[in-house]
């Protein structure tokens, strides 16, 4: 008798404890999966290395003092009608690597690291006030979920000129026709968007996934 | 037999477990909190952060590029007119960065131009082609105010070479110093064609020599600098001696040129007849340019908002 009721109050008293022990590692472990570096698939301090890096990458370049954001905007080609070296308008650069220092910061910082990344220039429209597409510059993929964005902002002149190779220093990027078609004084993509010294402002975007 | 030792035991065993279960909780909530609280902070106001700086830094340089654009673009503007010249464009630029930031990036941003709080000087300007002289038609005189020092901003000629002599003409700076640059050009046939011969003499360096290419017959030239727009040429120039500086020209009808010189001085009306449409475009004259340019900024973001005002010097990495 007395050792029936030992027996069972050992064995409720087990279960309960196990009980006890089994909920709190349950609510554990739904709490980590809630925890925003954990939940699985989106790494979120890799996430803001990443798009820092893009930024600091944008930003040493727009501040370089040879090759800047800049001229790289206005790497034109006349001939090929896409960026100077590009492969076609659809891709720009497309797997290649891009001119100058931010070719080399780009491949350096994520093409080694195994990251891609697209590269395209948005612009104010011209008088019109249409909405533009972005122009590609380097165009290697469709974004992944996860992928992070980064921009930079330039302002070009009236008196400026195209930096490609083969192309007059003696036109300045008023002179251009914005027109593909109908270019007979050249063409370049980006219009004079308003009146005065200033020609446009143009948005330098990078998404790295 | 249920002793009172053995009870005791067993309830240990429940006291324990719910010991563990509370210390699982809590160490739950503890680490679950350290991450949210990292991770917050970094990604939200870290990219507003360097967004910021961005806009800073290129407002300050499109300002700037703007301001030293307008100063040389009319010749015949009060500075009164030129004032709203100035805040005209800024308000066109504001407007189109204004639109780039809130497309892209949702955030708002503007830029006006204070012209009660900036600081005008002033540009001695020859428009046209026509010999290196002062107002009165000598070849040996000082550009700017002959008693006084001043800093320059903007120092360019234009030169025409086949309309220039073989004969040397000299721009001769010196500063309070007495130190001094003999900048001399003149026409030659050596090299390939003909180019412009440029001589520089420093109080402290020495001679030096250098011959400039010309693009479609004209070389211009940067006298602040010492360097061609148009070819690789260098040469040591005003920046090779500490300013403030006095200039003045020797054999200035040995030159046909245009130029431009910006001081941070107000030129006085003795020296030079202000520009109009009636002061001839082969005459230097005088008109004011903007020396310092003050300039507020607003931005807001979500997670940053501020307002700055701010001192622009125009010709200080103008170029």
């Amino acid at each position: 008798m007395f050792d029936d009721s030992r027996g069972q109050a050992f064995t409720l008293e087990g279960l309960a404890a196990s009980l006890v022990l089994l909920g709190a590692l349950l609510f554990a472990l739904q709490a980590v999966v809630v925890t925003p570096t954990t939940s699985g698939d989106v790494d979120q301090s890799s996430q803001v290395d990443l798009r820092q890096q893009a930024d600091d990458v944008l930003l040493l370049s727009a501040r370089s003092d040879g090759t800047d954001l800049s001229s790289l905007v206005r790497n034109w080609s006349q001939s090929q009608r896409t960026f100077a070296g590009a492969v076609n308008p659809r891709i720009g650069y497309g797997p290649k690597p891009l001119p100058g220092t931010l070719g080399v910061m780009l491949n350096r910082t994520f093409t080694q690291r195994s990251h891609f990344f697209n590269l395209e220039i948005s612009y104010r429209p011209g008088a019109l006030g249409n909405e533009t597409d972005p122009i590609p510059v380097a165009y290697r993929g469709e974004p992944s979920d996860d992928a992070v964005a980064a921009s930079y902002t330039v302002t070009l002149y009236d008196n400026q000129t195209l930096t490609a190779p083969n192309v007059s220093r003696n036109v300045e990027l008023w002179q251009y026709d914005t027109n593909a078609t109908n270019s007979e004084d050249g063409y370049y993509p980006i219009p004079n968007a308003v009146d005065g010294p200033i020609y446009n402002v143009v948005e330098v975007r990078i998404v790295v996934w | 037999m249920v002793t009172e030792a053995t009870r005791q035991r067993a309830q240990m065993i429940l006291i324990g477990a719910v010991t563990f279960a509370a210390i699982i909780i809590g160490l739950t909530v503890i680490i679950n909190s350290y991450f949210v609280t990292q991770s917050g902070v970094v990604s939200d106001v870290s990219p507003q952060i360097d967004e910021a700086n961005e806009f800073e830094y290129e407002s300050r340089k499109g300002v700037r590029s703007l301001v030293v654009r307008l100063n040389h673009r009319h010749r015949n503007l009060s500075a009164t007119d030129l004032a709203t010249v100035i805040s005209r464009n800024v308000t066109v630029y504001r407007e189109l960065i204004g639109e780039s930031y809130a497309g892209s990036r949702g955030e708002y941003v503007t830029i006006s131009y204070v012209n009660d709080s900036s600081r005008f000087g002033s540009r001695v300007v020859q428009s046209a082609d026509g010999n290196v002289t002062s107002d009165a038609d000598q070849g040996e005189w000082v550009i700017g105010n002959p008693s006084e020092t001043s800093n320059l901003g903007w120092f360019t000629m234009n030169v025409n070479l086949q309309e220039t002599s073989d004969a040397p003409t000299w721009i001769n700076v010196t500063n309070a110093s007495s130190h001094w640059v003999n900048v001399s050009m003149r026409r030659t046939t050596a090299g390939s064609g003909e180019n412009l011969r440029v001589t520089s003499n420093v109080s402290s360096a020495g001679n030096s020599s250098t011959l400039c290419d010309p693009s479609r017959d004209r070389v211009l030239l940067d006298l602040v600098d010492g360097s061609t727009f148009t070819s690789d040429c260098r040469f040591n120039a005003t920046t090779a001696i500490a300013p403030p500086y006095r200039v003045s020209v020797s054999g200035g009808k040995n030159a046909v040129a245009k130029y431009e010189v910006v001081y941070n001085e107000t030129v006085e009306s003795t020296y030079y007849e202000e520009c109009s449409s009636s002061i001839s475009r082969t005459q230097p004259c005088r008109t004011p340019a903007v020396w310092v340019a003050n300039v507020t900024t607003q931005f807001s973001g979500s997670e940053l908002t501020y307002a700055n005002e701010y001192n622009i010097t125009v010709y200080e990495e103008a170029r």
